[in-house]
C-alpha cells in the first residue's frame, strides 16, 4: 500500500481527501502546515506528498524545497486555485510532479498520482522538457 | 361919652337939642353895638365852627394819611425831616425792613438801609459823592433837590442784614417857603418781580435753544397764507431767506410739488372736521430745485368767533428719512426676490419651536409642499434636523456670526416620501421683532449620490483588489465539500461499503463547509452593500469583527496574525457602519502593506501581527491598531493623509486609503492619531464620540 501525505492548512480538506485516498487504497498521513508535513515526510517517507501551496507559515515552495532536499526524487503533487497557474509553475520549477485544481475531482487526482506513480524514477514530465 | 342929668333946669332948648342928638347918637352907637356884638357872635360861631371842620378834617386827613401809609403793606414809606431823621416809618417799611418804628423814629435816616457801596454808585451818577466825606443822606437829600423822582433800582438792607431788591423813588418835601424839608423815600420789593423777569428771560432763552436746537421748524401760519418762522432754519430747508416769508413774498404753498397739493388740502379740510390737529408728509421744491420731503405736525388755533386765527406746528425735514426708507423698501424687495426666486430652499423658523414662518418657492418645489401647508408646520416634520439641541441654545448668543452653523447633511422627505438630503446654514436672525432662525438649506441628494456612487466603486475597487484572496478562501470549503463528494460517489459507484462513521463525517462536513462558504458570501454581501450613509449606534466592536472575518484568512496566509483585545461592553457609536468598515479595512490592509514592506523579500515567513484592541477613553470609544511592520518615515508622516498620496509602488494602490478614512472619521466627530516608529511599527488610533454619553451634558 502506497504511502500519501498530505499537507494543507485545512482541517476539512485533510479530512477529505484523507476518506477519498483511503477508499482509493493509499496509507494516508496528514499534517497541517509545512513544518510538520517536513518532519512527516523526514520520518515516514510517504511514497507521494500532496500539498497545499498557501499557507501560514512554511508555505507550499518551502514544503517542496526542503522535501527536494531530503529526498531529490521525491513525488510532490501541489494543491492549487484555479487562478493560481502562476503559483503552479513555480511549484514545478522548484520539483513538484504534478498540480491539480481545488476544488479537485477525483478523476484529476487519480490522473496526478497515477503519473506520479509511473515514472518512480524520478523523472519529471516537466523536467524532460527543460 | 357920660351925660348927667344934675343941672336939667339949666338945660335950654340947645341943651335939650344937644341931649336929643346925643340921644340918638347914643341909640345909633347902641345899634351900632348891638349889631356888631351880633356881628361878632355870629363870626365867633362861624369861626369855631370853621376851626370844629378844619380840626375834623385834619384828623380825617391824618386817618386817611395813616392808613394809607400802612395799607401800603409791601410799600415802604419813608419820610425824613430835614436833618434827615426818619419822621415817617409806615407798615409797609416795618414789613420789608424788618425794624419797629421806635427803633428808626427821629433816631436814624434811610442810610441805615442802604448799601454804602450803592450809595456811592448812585452818588456818582448824579455827580455827587465825590469823596469819601460825603454823608449818605446827603446823596439822598440830592437826588431830592434834585429832583429824579424816577423809580430806580435799589438794594435794601433788613434788619438782619439780608438784601433785596427795591424800586425806590426819592422824592423832596418842601416848606411853604420852598425850603427843603425832608425826603420822602417810597420803595417796592421787587424780589418777586425780578425772579420772575429771571425766570421768563430763561424761559425765553431755553424756548430760543429749543427752536434753535430742535431740528424741527416752528412755524406760523396763517389764514391769507403768510408763515413766519422764528429762526432761519427755514433757510437751510428750502434755500429761502427767512426774509422772503417774512415779508410775505412767499407763501408756504408756493413750494409744495404739484402732485402732493391734493392731498395736502384734503389732510387740511379733514383736521378742520375733527381736532384741528393733523400731520402731512409731503415733498417742497427748494429754491434750487431739488425735492425735499417735509413731514409737518400742525394744529388749528381758532379765535374767539370761530375762525381760524392761524395754524401753528413744526415742519422737519425728512427727507434722509425718506431715502433710507426707499432704500430699505428697495433691499427688502431685493432680499425678498433673491428670497423668492433662490435656487435653494430657505425657510424662516420660529426659534422657540422651529415653526415655519416663511419659506420660498424654492422650498415648496424641493419639498413638494404649497407654502400655505409649509407655515406654520414644524420644520422638524421634514425631517431630522442635526445639532438641533444646538439651535436651540442659540438664543444665547444670539447675533453673532458664530452662532450659524453648518449642518453637513440631514435626511428629509418630501411630501411624497421621497428621500432629500439636505445640508443646511442656519443663523439666527430678528423677523418681526422675534427670534428666528433663518435656514438656507442646500438639496444635496445628488452629491450624496454620487458620493454614495464614489464610495461604492471605491469599496468595489476594494473586493476587486480583494477577489484573489476571496477566491482562494471560497475555494477551501469548496474543496473540501468537492473531495466529499467525489469520495462518496466512488465508494457507491463501486459498490462498496462505507462505514456509517465515515459517511457521517463525510456529510457533517460537508454541511459545514456550505455554511463556511455562504458566511464568506455573507460577509462579502455586508461589505460590499450600498451605504444610505444614515447614521446609526453601531458597535464598532463588531465592525472589527466583520473586517477581520474578510481578511483574516488571507492575512493568515501571509503569516500575519491577529491580537485581538476588544472590550466586551464597549459603548456604541453614531456612524454609518458601512463606512467604519471602509476604515477597519483600510487601517488593516495598510497594516498589511507595511507588514509586508518591512519584511522585505528575504524575510516572507517572519511573523507579522496586527493588534486591534478597543476600549473607552473618557467620552470617546477608542480603537487602536497597531503593526510591526515598517513603520512611517518622518517626511511621509505629514502628507499621510493627503488624498492620492502613496509610497506604495505603482499599480498598488490609490493613495486614497488614509484619506478616506481621515474623512469618515472627521465626519463623525472623531480623531485620528498616530503613533510611529521606523522599522518597528505603526499604531493608529481612532477615537470617536460614545453615543451612549448624548445626554450627559444635563447631569453634570
Amino acid at each position: 500500500m502506497k504511502k500519501i501525505l498530505i499537507v494543507d492548512d485545512e482541517q476539512p480538506t485533510l479530512d477529505m481527501c484523507g476518506l477519498l485516498l483511503r477508499a482509493l487504497g493509499y496509507e494516508v498521513l496528514t499534517a497541517e502546515n509545512g513544518s510538520k508535513g517536513i518532519d512527516l515526510f523526514r520520518e515516514k517517507r510517504p511514497d507521494i506528498v500532496l500539498t497545499d501551496i498557501k499557507m501560514p507559515g512554511k508555505d507550499g515552495f518551502e514544503v517542496i524545497e526542503k522535501i527536494m532536499a531530503i529526498n531529490p526524487h521525491a513525488r510532490v503533487i501541489v494543491m492549487t486555485g484555479h487562478g493560481d497557474r502562476d503559483l503552479a509553475g513555480k511549484a514545478m520549477e522548484l520539483g513538484a510532479t504534478d498540480f491539480v485544481h481545488k476544488p479537485m475531482s477525483r478523476e484529476a487526482l487519480e490522473r496526478a498520482l497515477k503519473r506520479a506513480e509511473t515514472n518512480p524514477e524520478g523523472d519529471k514530465p516537466e523536467q524532460d522538457t527543460v | 361919652m357920660i351925660y348927667h342929668a344934675q343941672n336939667l333946669a339949666e338945660w335950654g332948648y340947645e341943651d335939650i337939642q344937644n341931649l336929643v342928638r346925643e340921644n340918638n347918637i347914643l341909640r345909633e352907637e347902641i345899634r351900632v353895638a348891638r349889631e356888631s356884638a351880633e356881628i361878632t357872635a355870629s363870626l365867633v360861631v362861624k369861626q369855631f365852627e370853621e376851626t370844629e371842620r378844619i380840626l375834623r378834617r385834619f384828623q380825617m386827613a391824618n386817618a386817611l394819611r395813616t392808613a394809607v401809609l400802612d395799607s401800603a403793606a409791601q410799600m415802604a414809606i419813608i419820610a425824613t425831616d430835614r436833618h434827615g431823621k426818619i419822621i415817617v416809618f409806615n407798615k409797609g417799611a416795618e414789613n420789608l425792613l424788618g425794624y419797629d418804628p421806635e427803633e428808626v423814629l427821629e433816631k436814624e435816616t434811610p442810610v441805615l438801609f442802604h448799601l454804602e457801596s450803592e450809595l456811592r454808585k448812585h452818588g456818582r451818577k448824579i455827580g455827587v459823592a465825590r469823596d469819601r466825606s460825603q454823608r449818605g443822606i446827603d446823596i439822598l437829600f440830592e437826588y431830592a433837590r434834585r429832583g429824579f423822582y424816577e423809580q430806580e433800582e435799589w438794594t435794601y438792607v433788613r434788619k438782619d442784614g439780608s438784601t433785596f431788591p427795591v424800586s425806590m423813588s426819592v422824592n423832596a418835601l418842601h416848606g411853604p417857603e420852598g425850603s427843603l424839608e425832608g425826603i420822602l423815600c417810597i420803595a417796592s420789593d421787587i424780589t418777586e418781580k425780578k425772579r420772575a423777569e429771571k425766570a421768563l428771560r430763561e424761559s425765553e432763552r431755553n424756548y430760543r435753544i429749543l427752536i434753535n436746537n430742535i431740528p424741527n421748524i416752528v412755524f406760523k401760519w396763517y389764514p391769507d397764507g403768510g408763515i413766519d418762522f422764528y429762526d432761519d432754519k427755514i433757510e437751510k430747508l428750502t434755500g429761502y431767506s427767512l426774509d422772503e416769508f417774512l415779508s410775505r413774498k412767499l407763501k408756504w404753498t408756493d413750494l409744495i410739488v404739484d402732485e402732493d397739493r391734493h392731498e395736502f388740502k384734503e389732510k387740511f379740510l379733514k383736521a378742520l372736521k375733527s381736532n384741528g390737529t393733523y400731520i402731512r408728509q409731503y415733498r417742497i421744491r427748494k429754491k434750487n430745485g431739488d425735492v425735499a420731503w417735509v413731514e409737518a405736525g400742525s394744529q388749528i388755533i381758532y379765535d374767539e368767533n370761530g375762525r381760524i386765527d392761524f395754524v401753528t406746528g413744526a415742519f422737519l425735514d425728512i427727507t434722509d428719512r425718506k431715502r433710507a426708507e426707499q432704500a430699505l423698501h428697495e433691499s427688502e424687495e431685493k432680499y425678498r426676490s433673491l428670497f423668492d426666486s433662490g435656487p435653494n430652499p430657505v425657510f424662516v423658523l420660529d426659534m422657540k419651536n422651529l415653526t415655519i414662518l416663511d419659506a420660498n418657492r424654492s422650498a415648496e418645489e424641493t419639498y413638494g409642499y404649497t407654502r400655505e401647508e409649509l407655515l406654520g408646520k414644524s420644520f422638524l416634520d421634514l425631517g431630522e434636523f442635526e445639532d438641533i439641541e444646538k439651535g436651540l441654545q442659540w438664543s444665547e448668543s444670539q447675533g453673532s456670526p458664530e452662532a450659524c452653523f453648518v449642518t453637513q447633511r440631514a435626511r428629509h422627505r418630501k411630501k411624497d416620501g421621497t428621500p432629500v438630503y439636505i445640508r443646511m446654514n442656519a443663523c439666527p436672525i430678528k423677523y418681526q421683532g422675534d427670534g428666528a432662525i433663518i435656514l438656507a438649506a442646500t438639496d444635496i441628494t445628488e452629491s450624496i449620490e454620487k458620493d454614495a456612487q464614489l464610495f461604492q466603486a471605491s469599496k468595489m475597487t476594494t473586493l476587486g483588489e480583494m477577489s484573489a484572496g476571496i477566491a482562494h478562501e471560497l475555494n477551501q470549503p469548496l474543496n473540501a465539500i468537492k473531495v466529499g463528494g467525489e469520495y462518496l460517489r466512488f465508494v457507491l459507484e463501486k459498490g462498496g461499503e462505507i462505514p456509517m462513521e465515515d459517511f457521517l463525517a463525510a456529510v457533517d462536513r460537508i454541511n459545514k463547509q456550505v455554511d463556511r462558504a455562504s458566511n464568506i458570501i455573507n460577509r462579502l454581501r455586508e461589505f460590499g452593500r450600498k451605504s444610505d450613509f444614515r447614521k446609526r449606534r453601531v458597535s464598532f466592536n463588531r465592525v472589527i469583527r466583520l473586517v477581520m472575518g474578510i481578511v483574516g484568512e488571507q492575512f493568515k496566509l501571509q503569516n500575519i496574525v491577529f491580537r485581538v483585545d476588544l472590550e466586551e461592553s464597549l459603548p456604541p457609536v453614531t456612524a454609518d457602519a458601512n463606512r467604519l468598515e471602509q476604515v477597519m479595512f483600510n487601517l488593516l490592509t495598510n497594516a498589511r502593506d507595511a507588514i509586508e514592506q518591512g519584511r522585505g523579500e528575504d524575510r516572507r515567513d517572519d511573523e507579522g501581527f496586527i493588534e486591534i484592541r478597543s476600549f473607552v477613553e473618557g467620552d470617546h470609544v477608542a480603537v487602536t491598531v497597531s503593526d510591526n511592520g515598517s513603520g512611517i518615515p518622518d517626511e511621509t508622516l505629514g502628507r499621510i493623509f493627503e488624498p492620492f498620496f502613496t509610497t506604495k509602488e505603482v499599480g498598488k494602490g490609490m493613495g486614497l486609503g488614509l484619506s478616506i478614512v481621515y474623512g469618515i472619521i472627521q465626519d463623525y466627530g472623531g480623531h485620528i492619531h498616530i503613533h510611529t516608529r521606523e522599522g518597528t511599527g505603526t499604531t493608529f488610533k481612532i477615537t470617536l464620540p460614545r453615543a451612549d454619553q448624548e445626554n450627559r451634558e444635563e447631569t453634570p
